[in-house]
This record gives C-alpha cells, structure tokens and sequence, in this order.
C-alpha cells in the first residue's frame, strides 16, 4: 500500500509531495532543540547564554567538555545511570511480564481486576508525593546512596509502567497457544517461559526501551537518594547551575554526551522499537 | 532473535507446538544468571526441565526464593558498605557552590590534624534542604554536618546541634554584623557562619566616566552625573542610561524568593523594621514603607528603565545581561562582582546599596556550617567546624564574601576585590536587617509575597494586594 | 497489537472448569504466585507511601503542628475550599487536555505521514525521536532559555520571519497568560515522539490484506486513513492516551525547571502545589489529601475510560 514510486500518477506524486513537505517540516521542528543544545556546547561558556542568541556557534570550541571532565566526575555518574536504567529495567521486564503475563489471562476474574485497579492506583500517584518517604524509608535502613538500591527503587516506581504496557500485549496473544502448551503438558510457568516470552520479545524490548528511559532520565529520585557515589547524571547537570553563577556551557555538554548512549541503543533497536513490536509470530 | 513458535495445525482440536530452548530470549536468560547465585542454579535447571504442573508449586517457591534471595544478597552487600565508616566525617554542601570547594581544599590537612577523613557530599541547592529536612525529620544520621542557608534555620532547628561554645569570645566578636543573630534561634547559636553577603550596586564605570554622558545628563537632569546613592538619582540615572539597546537597570521579578528580598530591601531603605512580622509575630503589611517600596519598583517599570520580561528574572539572568553589557547598573548579590570583573574587567564598578528616606538598607544572606543532632560524632564534627572558621579566608578567594571581619579588613584595598568595601558599608547599615526567623517563612515568601510583588508591578493596586497579603498571612499563622 | 491473528473465532475449544480457575489454563493461586514478585517490589515503594499519603491525610500533622492529630476530612475540605488548589486543578486540567491533545493529533500525523515507506523516511523517523534523549529537566532549561526574550533563539527567529515585531512582543516565562503554554510546548516537543512510536506500531500491525481489499474497492488515500487506520489503531490509542493523561497530569519536571508555577502562579500545576506543600512548607497532612483527591481523580478519569472502552 504506501510504497508507490513516484510517477504512477498524479494523485500519488502529489501525495508524496505533501508528504516529503510536512515530514521536512516536522523534522525541522522537532530536531531544533537538540540541534540548538548540541552547537551551544561547541560554543565558549560566555556565549552559551546571550543576549543576542545565534544558532551556530560563530567560535567553535571544546571549553564546555573540558569543564564537563574537570570539575565534575561525570564517567561515574554515567556508570551509575546506565546500570541503575539497566539493572532496574531488566527486573521490571523479568517481573513485570510474569505479573502481566497472569493479569492478562485471567481479565474476567475479580481477583485479578483487583489487582488491575491496584496497578492503576500506584501509576497515577505523583512522585513528587512521595520520594520524600521513599528517601526516608532507604535512609532508616542505612542504604543512602547506594547504587543496588537506586536500581531496587527505579524498578519499583517503573514497575506499574511496565505492567500496564505488557498487559495490552499479552492481551494480543491468543489464549490458543496456552492451552496448546497446556494439552502438551505444560504448567502454567514452563509455557509463560516456553511459548509466550519468545512471542511477546519483540514488545517486551519496546517496553524494555521506555523503562530504560524513564530511570536514564529520572531526577527527583536520584536528587533524593544519591550524593556522591551513586549520583546520576542528571543530578550532575543540575548542579552546574548554582545560584553563583549561570554557567549553562558545561551542562549542554553534558546533557549531549548523555543523550549519546540512548542515541546508540535506539538506533540498534530501531526496528524493535516499531516493526518489531508486531513480529508476526504466529501464523495459523 | 527470532520468534519460532511456529504453530502447525494437526487438528482442530489439539495444537502442537515447536519451541526450542535456544529460542527463550536471550536477555532473559541473561537477568536471570545474573539474580541467581551459583547455589541456585540447578534449581533454576530443574524448573526448566521439570514436568507436568503438579510440580509447579515448587518451582514458585523457587521462584520466589530466588527473588527474596537476591533481595538479601543486595542487603547483605550494603551492610558490608556502610560498616566501615568509624574514622570519616561526612558532610553535605551545595554541588559547584563556594562551600564544595572550600571544604576539599581543606579535607587533606584536616585527616592529617586529627586522622578523620572528610566525606564530601554534593547536592543541587533544592535537593539541600530536601535531604536535611528528611534527615532532620527522622531519627538518623546520614550527614554529620552541612552548609545551610540562613533561610532553613528555622525549619531545620528541631535537628541541629546547638554550637555554643566553640568559638572563643574572641573568635565571636571577629564576626560581621548580623551573622550571630541569624544563626541563633531560641537563645541558642546552631550554626557557625561560613560567609554573609548583601546586595550592593554593581555599575559600568566606563559609562559613568564618559564625558559625552556627563555633559547629557547634566543637560538633562540639572545635577552631575555621579554614582546614585539615594532612590531618586538611582531612578534618575537608570533613566537615562536606558538607549541604544541598553537598560538602565533591572528588577528581580522572577517567582520565588528573589523577588521577595529585591521587595524588602527596598522596604529597609523606606523605613520599615521587623520585615513583615511585625511585633507579636503579628504582619505590618500596613507600613506604609512597604507600598513606597512597591511603588518605587512601579516607577521603575513604568519608566521603561529596565527589561520587559523582568517577572522571569533573576538574579543569575540579569548578572548574565550587565555581563554582556545590556544593563548599565544592578542591586545584585556582592559575589557577582568577581564574575562581572572577569567579564568586563576594569569597565565595572562597585557601590554601596542604595538609600531611601530612612538610609541604607539590605538583608544579609549568610550560610552556615552545622552539625546534625542525630550524628554519633558530634566532638569532632565540633573540632571541625572550629577549624574550618580559621579556614574562613578560602571562601573569599573562591566566591569573594566571607564571614570574618579580619579577613574583609584583609581585602578590602585589594583592587581586585573592589565590592568588599562596598558590601562592608551595606551590612554596617542601620536599616541592614534579616528576615524574619519562623518556619513559616518559605511558605509565606513563596506564596504569598512572590506574587503580590509581581502582581503590584504588572499594575495591580498596591494597596489592595498589600492588604489581601495581610490577610493571608493572618490565616496562616493562626 | 503484537500478533496479526486470523479472526479468533477458527477455534471452537471447550475446556473442563477446574476448581478455582480464573482462566483455562491459570488458577487464582497461580496468579498470585505470578503476581508476587512484582507485587513485592511495587508494595515498599509505591503501595506503602501511598498508605501513609491516605493515612496522613487525615491528621495535622507536620512542621507547623505538635505531634499528629485526627482531623478527618477537614484537610480535604480545606483543599476544596482553597483557591490555590482550585486554579491548580483547573492549570492541571488544561495543561493535560491541550499537551496530550496536541501530541494524540502530531503524532497520528506524524504516524500516517512515516508509514509511508519513501525514501530516507526511515532516518527522519530515527532524527523524530531525539526529545526522546533528552531528560525532562534538561528540556525544560533548554526551552527555558530558547523561549526567554532576552537570551532566546526563539523570538528572535520569529522577528525575523516576521510574525513578531521585537523580541519583547511574546513574554513567554514572564506573562501569566503565555507562561502555561511555554511548558505545553516543552512537554509536546517531548512526548510527541512516543506517542508516535506508540500509533506507528499500531498501524504497522494492520494486516495488509485489508488495504489490498480497499484497493480494489478504489479506496483513496484519505479513505484508507479514515475508514482503515483509525478504526484499526483505536485499541492503541486509547491505551497511550491513558498512559500520556496520567503523566501529563503528574509533570513536575518541565514546570519547575522552566517556571517554578509563576509568574503569578499562572502554571502552578497540583503536582507543584503538592510537592510544595509538602517539602517545602512541611504541611504533610494538608500536601496529602491534595495528593489523594489527586489520585483519586485520576483513577475515576481511567476506569470510566475503560468502562467506555469496554462498552464499544
């Protein structure tokens, strides 16, 4: 269906027309900030924020990334980032499947509406309620900063996300395949394992991504429960503003180099990201 | 990884299906080698290969177990990690600040002098007090000492250790004016001060000097182009240095507590005392110092003396525009004066606060070093504080404010430091005073005053919102 | 949304009702088993604050109160009573329908235009996505001086191409009337990408033989998004508009970067209000029942949504 070539005929090159305009113009939209954040972080500190803003940095200069790595200790709090993002998406897939996985198979039951309901209770709370008891709970234990921690409260927090996204797909798999599993003489757990995770994969690594990015680019809870050795990047950022002085030079470098690791991990999962999430597994 | 659960009809009623194992995703392989300590991964071979559901219950509490164990694996490994802290001090500072660089500076002699290692902690400016306050609302220590601001006193007293006693007299009496008041609450001293600052009048000296200006404003005004030391010159002057794309001067409205202080300041200078809680803790929005302050900063506004969108400015924004030149003069924290000398060197200026009817008049912003209450060590934390205020000369090397008169008396005919003198003159001012000490402070500047200020200066009347504030203060305390 | 299936119905299976099963294959202990582990990491850090939030509520009780005392509802009358939770909800209410109902209708938009399999669409695809990378409080300092009018790129593009006299005409973060739109227009710029990941996987699962049956019918292009797409991908939309509502709703980030709530508190959001409340000014009683009618709202908006859904 759309992928004619141009010249069929007319209807179709004006359509392709139209949509080569509003995708060029979309994308200008869309890439400016970042395009915007990445030259001003080529740009000399003082000219970061001026009062007569320019788009291309008119000296070209790596002042802002040698600040980056002088005054802050950005490699660990980037180590801390991706394994506190990684490890707690990686708990939340692993769980948060299982627990979908039971919700979406038993949507009739009350029990299980229950939980639905509690599930959607615990996404709609602001966070902003309540990391100040989280970060009391983790300080009474004695675990303040302290990296595991930051990963156990990230997959916690992400964890309503997770379920509520893999329920609407496990919802797609036909129930046939289970009960297939079942006649073969699987419990309920070896066919979860067995035959409905390698045809969910595709959906469980989109969800996967999200997750990621929501602890990657998380900052109240870091703000709370990290100081130094388990601080994350964007806490880093934000102490390049400090009431002394307003210096965003060094945080736009920082914030581009932080967007770099997602950059790579999106382009390698483009197609995961969207054609994967419909692999077409099942044939009948 | 590709999907192969491929399904092949054999009848209607039965399925069969072909899945491998090589096919079970391998990320999830992966975490789950990753949870399972190597005692448990036969269990996790068994429930892969174990038949039949009647079996499955074990495999749960496998399951289960695997989960709770690396849960306690986790726990066990943070035990390990925060045993081994018997020798070292921690301590919690705003991250880039002044009080971060002074303290690392100085950790290497301090574990020399006493063997205690100092644990420097860094967090943005909100997530300060977010931390203290949690700290101080529950019954551990995470830090046994941080810088405050003078401003979390009040809220954060319950969990300081009273300081009394560690100063010697002599060492007290070099403090600057106002620090002790600020830092005592209830008769007892919480805090040992690290630096006081006050807002004082940053000017571009080049323009003052320039005889072309001379002669205009002369012509102009009738009197000589000078540095505006009263509200009338100061109008006078921001007036007409506001051409060629240049302000005269700017106005903090910017939503917050900046706003507020700006506000205030100018209230000092038109005669009120006692900010805002009057005596009995009872409001004095009534004052007619603090219309008069309101209505000065409408003159300025409506003079067009200063930028358009000044209720998204602060302090940092409007330091940045004088920097690059957009603005001529600015009431601005004393510290912004090494950065600003930086940038324009020998072209700025330095300059008491200005006076209203009443003289000069400022509100300090001091911070302080203080020592948890619910720290186990509370002697040498104590020590540290002590030798920290000898240490005192770092925070003017670094940030150029300080807290001892003996170091401002140091620097204030060094050249390069030409805003000591300036900001001396301001907190020696009659009218110079703090804001008042009450944990509800924050609330009532946030919430209350923030936006009458920046209503009263979008046109609002200022009598109106003035006596609306009063009210709403009224209702707050009770 | 992940399987395109012949329809459902190629199966007529009859399955012997067991004791207590919930479904045909997974009884109620299995789905407690299932659920547990999960369950487990939610109740310390989501279930349990949210307790003490409800418990709390119900008391004075914080820095400006000696000890804790039971109130009832009075501090839940006292937030319906407040006109800063009132202009609060009433900022919330349309910062979420104007965010999410800008992003719902770019990102179909955006979804229709990338299906189309030109070339070099895919890499635009790859560029759409860069909001994506950037954390929410960096967005909202990166908006925060793009749309500033002294130092902002934006209003000196829109003088130069003329929809603007001076950079002063649009007072983004300093006039109460635009100050709400500026963070609409970080958070659009930001979530737009995802919902149009979340619409193009939908339509990439329509099975192509629907749109070989519209084309012998002699479909046009606009027909084929009317009559084909959107019915197609109502499922997916409904469940990220779900997601994208109760975010929108619990933006904090963007705002306080960007605004703090002022000017003049025109885009004080309630999850502002509350973390104000509640960190700030230590009134955790009267923070938590603002909290809990939050919430509560929230879910009511969410199940009737469902119950509509369900119902169609």
């Amino acid at each position: 269906m759309f992928h004619e070539r141009f010249g069929r005929n007319k209807s179709d090159n004006f359509w392709m027309i139209a949509m080569y305009v509003l995708a060029g113009i979309f994308l200008l939209a869309f890439v400016f900030p970042y395009l915007y954040m990445l030259f001003s972080s080529f740009k000399p500190s003082n000219e970061v924020i001026s009062v007569n803003p320019t788009f291309f940095p008119e000296r070209w200069s790596l002042e802002n990334y040698r600040s980056v790595f002088q005054t802050s200790d950005i490699g660990t709090n980037f180590a801390n980032s991706f394994i506190a993002a990684l490890v707690s998406t990686i708990i939340c897939l692993l769980l948060g499947s299982l627990a979908s996985y039971a919700i979406s198979r038993t949507a009739v039951s009350r029990f299980s509406n229950f939980l639905l309901v509690l599930v959607l209770c615990l996404k709609m709370i602001p966070m902003s309620s309540i990391v100040v008891p989280i970060y009391g709970l983790v300080q009474q234990f004695g675990f303040y900063d302290y990296l595991p921690v930051l990963c156990i409260v990230y997959a916690g927090v992400n964890m309503p996300f997770v379920l509520w996204m893999m329920i609407s797909f496990f919802k797609e798999v036909p129930v046939e395949l289970d009960e297939a599993a079942a006649v073969d003489g699987a419990g309920p757990l070896k066919s979860f394992i067995r035959v409905i995770l390698p045809v969910v994969t595709p959906s469980l690594i989109s969800t996967g991504i999200f997750t990621f990015l929501l602890a990657w680019n998380d900052f109240l809870v870091a703000l709370l429960l990290t100081s130094s050795d388990a601080k994350t990047v964007p806490v880093a950022l934000s102490e390049f503003l400090t009431s002394y002085n307003l210096d965003l030079g060094p945080m736009t470098g920082a914030a581009v180099l932080f967007s770099f690791p997602v950059i790579i991990i999106s382009f390698f999962l483009q197609r995961y990201l969207v054609s994967g999430m419909l692999a077409g597994s099942v044939k009948g | 990884m590709q999907i192969c659960g491929s399904v092949r009809e054999k009848s209607f009623t039965k399925l069969h299906i072909v899945v491998s194992l090589k096919n079970i995703c391998s990320p999830f392989k992966l975490c789950i080698e990753q949870t399972l300590k190597s005692q448990h991964t036969t269990q996790y071979a068994s429930f892969l290969v174990t038949e039949k559901g009647s079996k499955m219950k074990h495999k749960m509490q496998t399951l289960i177990s695997v989960v709770v164990t690396a849960a306690a694996v986790l726990s066990l490994a943070a035990c390990g990690s925060s045993s081994a802290e018997s020798k070292t001090l921690s301590i919690l500072v705003e991250g880039g600040g002044p009080a971060e660089k002074v303290a690392r500076s100085n950790a290497a002699e301090f574990e020399k002098e006493t063997g205690y290692k100092i644990n420097i902690d860094t967090s943005p400016y909100s997530g300060l007090y977010d931390k203290l306050k949690a700290e101080t609302d529950s019954s551990k220590a995470t830090h046994d000492l941080a810088v405050i601001d003078v401003l979390w006193f009040p809220a954060l007293a319950k969990g300081l250790s009273s300081v009394d006693g560690v100063l010697s007299s002599s060492e007290e009496s070099d403090l600057m004016p106002q620090l002790k008041e600020g830092g005592t609450i209830d008769g007892k001293l919480l805090g040992i001060p690290t630096w006081t600052n006050a807002k004082i009048l940053l000017y571009r000296k080049d323009l003052f000097e320039n005889e072309a200006n001379k002669t205009a404003f002369k012509e102009q005004y009738g009197y000589d182009l000078k540095v505006p030391t009263t509200w009338a010159e100061y109008r006078d002057t921001a007036k007409f240095f506001t051409k060629d794309d240049m302000y005269g001067t700017a106005i903090i409205g910017q939503t917050g507590a900046d706003s507020v202080t700006g506000w205030l300041e100018f209230a000092t200078q038109a005669g009120a005392n006692n900010l805002v809680l009057g005596k009995g803790n009872k409001p004095n929005l009534g004052d007619k110092a603090y219309s008069q302050a309101l209505d000065y900063m409408r003159d300025l506004v409506k003079d067009g003396s200063i930028p358009a969108d000044y209720l998204s400015l602060g302090t940092s924004e409007i330091s940045n525009m004088f920097n690059q030149g957009k603005i001529a003069m600015q009431l601005t924290w004393a510290h912004f004066y090494l950065s600003s000398a930086e940038e324009l060197g020998d072209k700025v200026g330095a300059a008491p606060m200005i006076a209203g009817s009443a003289g000069v008049g400022a509100i300090p912003g001091p911070w302080y070093e203080v020592v948890m209450k619910n720290s186990k060590k509370q002697d040498i934390a104590k020590k540290y504080l002590e030798f920290m205020y000898g240490k005192n000369e770092g925070y003017m090397e670094t940030l150029g404010v300080a807290a001892r008169k003996s170091v401002f008396a140091k620097y204030e005919d060094n050249a390069k430091y030409a805003h000591v003198k300036a900001l001396e003159t301001t907190l020696a001012a009659k009218q110079t005073q703090n804001r008042p000490a009450t944990k509800m402070w924050t609330e009532i500047e946030t919430e209350i005053l923030s936006p009458l200020v920046q209503n009263s200066l979008k046109g609002a009347n200022t009598k109106d919102e003035l006596s609306k504030a009063q009210q709403s203060i009224e209702d707050l305390l009770g | 949304m992940i399987i395109n299936l012949h329809r459902k119905d190629n199966f007529s299976h009859t399955v012997p009702k067991k004791r207590r099963m919930l479904s045909s294959t997974i009884e109620r202990k299995t789905l407690g088993f299932f659920f547990l582990p999960a369950g487990l990491f939610m109740v310390a850090f989501l279930l349990f604050p949210l307790l003490k939030l409800v418990y709390d509520s119900f008391f004075a009780v914080g820095d400006n109160y000696e000890g804790r005392t039971f109130i009832g509802f009075a501090n839940y009358i006292k937030a319906f009573t407040s006109q800063q939770f009132q202009s609060g909800s009433l900022h919330t209410l349309v910062y979420v329908v104007v965010a999410v109902g800008l992003e719902t209708v770019l990102g179909l938009v955006l979804a229709v235009i990338l299906t189309n399999k030109y070339r070099g669409f895919k890499a635009i695809r790859t560029f759409l996505l860069s909001p994506l990378m950037i954390a929410p409080l960096v967005a909202g300092l990166v908006w925060k001086f793009m749309l500033s009018s002294q130092f902002g790129i934006v209003n000196v593009l829109l003088v130069k191409v003329g929809i603007i006299q001076s950079t002063d005409s649009i007072l983004w973060l300093a006039d109460s009337r635009f100050s709400l739109l500026a963070c609409i227009i970080a958070d659009v710029w930001l979530t737009t990408p995802f919902m149009m990941l979340m619409f193009l996987a939908g339509i990439q699962s329509i099975p192509e033989s629907l749109y070989e049956s519209a084309a012998v019918e002699g479909a046009n292009k606009w027909q084929i998004i009317t009559k084909i797409i959107l019915p197609s991908i109502k499922g997916v939309l409904f469940s990220t508009l779900v997601i994208r509502v109760i975010d929108a709703a619990r933006t904090f980030d963007i705002i306080w970067a960007m605004t703090q709530g002022g000017p003049q508190g025109s885009s004080e959001l309630l999850s502002v209000q509350i973390y104000k409340m509640l960190q700030r000014y230590g009134d955790v009683g009267y923070a938590s029942a603002m909290a809990v009618i939050f919430i509560i709202v929230l879910i009511g908006l969410t199940l009737f949504a469902q119950h509509k859904q369900n119902r169609d």
